[in-house]
């Protein structure tokens, strides 16, 4: 059996890293020891195997779901680059209870923007069903810990 | 005829009592149980809908916490059984569908549709008595909300 | 004015210009293009969905806080590998997953019984279709342990060379030929079906 040292050799000198003296004495090694012959040759074709055979795993979610969330990332920790107007307040503070409730909200919020969209499209009952093109959708998330509630608003409107 | 003894038969009934709860326990970690509900939220007086039902109080009192609207009316609730690793899409208003997708360990994937097209998507973990909600904007200044929640514990 | 890019035909190299310079769209496009690629590096490191979803994601946002650092040395693909792979190890190091590995490296550090394993036959691959040998590849992969597996994917898939490895892993280059030849002998029993004996 050859030693664990030798092994490691001919495993260098399978990939290339031996340096050119050790190669040359490898090389001579294998001439005539049929152990290290073996295990090369074991060496060679577990190689050989691997070589451009590994699994294709793909991302388990959708196109947009997936930048949504890089987009998210980025916002948070740019929050100036993503807006289209450098003066665009948070319009979306108007839709919640005023200032006192507003600092129970939890941390976590950004902004995605979404590709254009069509309409607001609920239809509550007859009579209460609205159209209204517009070009953006946007949505954010918050959370309250208080009311144990994370909310989701998707914005079809542009203000 | 023969006779099982009565400690072999209780022995036997406390085995397949065990067997039943094991298999509710485990149907209990793959499956979710949810309600979906469709709410709207408005400032102003209720419509004269007979589809329009009253919000539960304290469904009210938890988005009257976050949202600017006082009033809140339910248009619509469904319940969902969704197994681990499925998914089930819910119709809760003509052009309004939301799909559940169970990712197991407690956690869903949720994509709202309008007029068939996907507007947000999230996924989360869900669990007992947190509210997963998905909101915007209606005409004059109301709001409609998709409440998403667990009730199987 | 400026010619309004096609991001679906546009080369690579267009499309990082024009994100260097602010426009998200193109970032957006790259990431359509090879977020499949950066995700499966980052599962085959960490054998787990969510965190390859993260740390992948978590690539693409240091991407792009650090476009204005990528000149164009290697691919931009290569470029961001190297991000997810090195987002990859520093979290593998914060897990410390030291138990199920244990007695594999106590194998290691006494010469390993793989060492001492007869010689499995030359070509246990010869016979499968290429699929039945990914998918056996991908299961055989999952039974190794996070740095032999890391060794490995680093050296055969990403072809780096020992040396990059040791700095990579923070080990010696010593480490990285053992794990590597252990993890290469490992793959060759499982994938030709041999059970490990008990060592006496």
């Amino acid at each position: 059996m050859i030693d664990q040292e030798t092994t490691l050799k001919l495993q260098a000198y399978l990939d290339g890293e031996l340096p050119a003296p050790d190669a040359e004495r490898m090389a001579d090694l294998l001439e005539h020891d049929s152990g290290a012959q073996a295990l090369l040759g074991e060496l060679r074709a577990i190689k050989a195997a691997l070589n451009g055979n590994e699994t294709e795993h793909k991302v388990p979610e959708s196109r947009e779901f997936y930048w949504s969330k890089i987009a998210r990332e980025i916002e948070r920790q740019e929050p100036a680059t993503l807006l289209p107007q450098a003066g665009r307040t948070v319009w979306w503070l108007r839709l919640l209870v005023p200032a006192g409730a507003v600092a129970l909200l939890a941390l976590a919020f950004t902004v995605v923007l979404w590709p254009p969209s069509g309409r607001s499209w609920v239809a509550l009952a007859d009579g209460h069903e609205i159209e209204t093109p517009e070009e953006e959708t946007s949505s954010f998330t918050f959370r309250s810990e208080r009311e144990g509630m994370t909310v989701v608003w998707v914005d079809t409107h542009r203000n | 005829m023969k006779r099982v003894s009565s400690a072999s038969q209780f022995a036997l009934e406390a085995i397949v009592v065990f067997l039943f709860c094991l298999a509710a326990v485990k149907a209990g970690n793959d499956e979710l149980k949810l309600q979906a509900t469709l709410i709207w939220g408005t400032n102003g007086t209720k419509p004269k809908d007979p589809g329009l039902k009253d919000v539960e109080p304290e469904t009210a009192k938890k988005l009257r916490g976050v949202f600017k609207w006082k009033n809140y009316y339910e248009v619509g609730r469904t319940n969902l059984t969704v197994a681990v690793g499925t998914g089930k899409m819910v119709t809760m208003s003509p052009k309004c569908e939301v799909s559940v997708q169970n990712l197991g360990k407690s956690k869903v994937a949720v994509e709202l549709y309008g007029e068939g097209k996907m507007l947000v998507q999230k996924r989360q973990p869900i669990t007992a008595g947190e509210l997963l909600v998905l909101a915007g904007d209606d005409k004059n200044d109301t709001a409609w909300f998709v409440i998403l929640n667990r009730i199987d514990r | 004015m400026s010619e309004k890019l096609d991001y679906a035909s546009a080369e690579d190299e267009a499309l990082v210009k024009a994100a260097q310079k602010g426009d998200m769209q193109a970032f957006e496009e790259l990431v359509a293009r090879h977020r499949d690629k950066i995700y499966a590096r980052a599962f085959s490191m960490m054998r787990n969905e969510d965190e390859a979803l993260d740390l992948s994601q978590e690539a693409w946002v240091k991407a792009w806080q650090r476009l204005q650092q990528f000149q164009g040395e290697a691919s931009f693909v290569t470029w961001l590998t190297r991000i997810v792979i090195n987002l990859c190890l520093d979290q593998l190091r914060k897990q410390k997953r030291m138990r199920a590995e244990s007695i594999d490296q106590l194998d290691e550090e006494l010469g390993g019984v793989e060492r001492q394993m007869p010689v499995v036959t030359p070509n246990p691959t010869e016979r499968l279709e290429r699929s039945e040998l990914r998918g056996r590849i991908d299961e055989a992969l999952a039974k190794l342990t996070y740095e032999h597996r890391t060794v490995l994917v680093l050296h055969e898939f990403e072809e780096l060379e020992y040396k990059e490895i040791a700095k990579r892993m923070e080990c010696s280059i010593g480490t990285v030929m053992s794990r590597l030849f252990y993890a290469r002998r490992r793959m060759a029993a499982l994938m030709a079906g041999w059970k490990r004996e008990e060592v006496p």
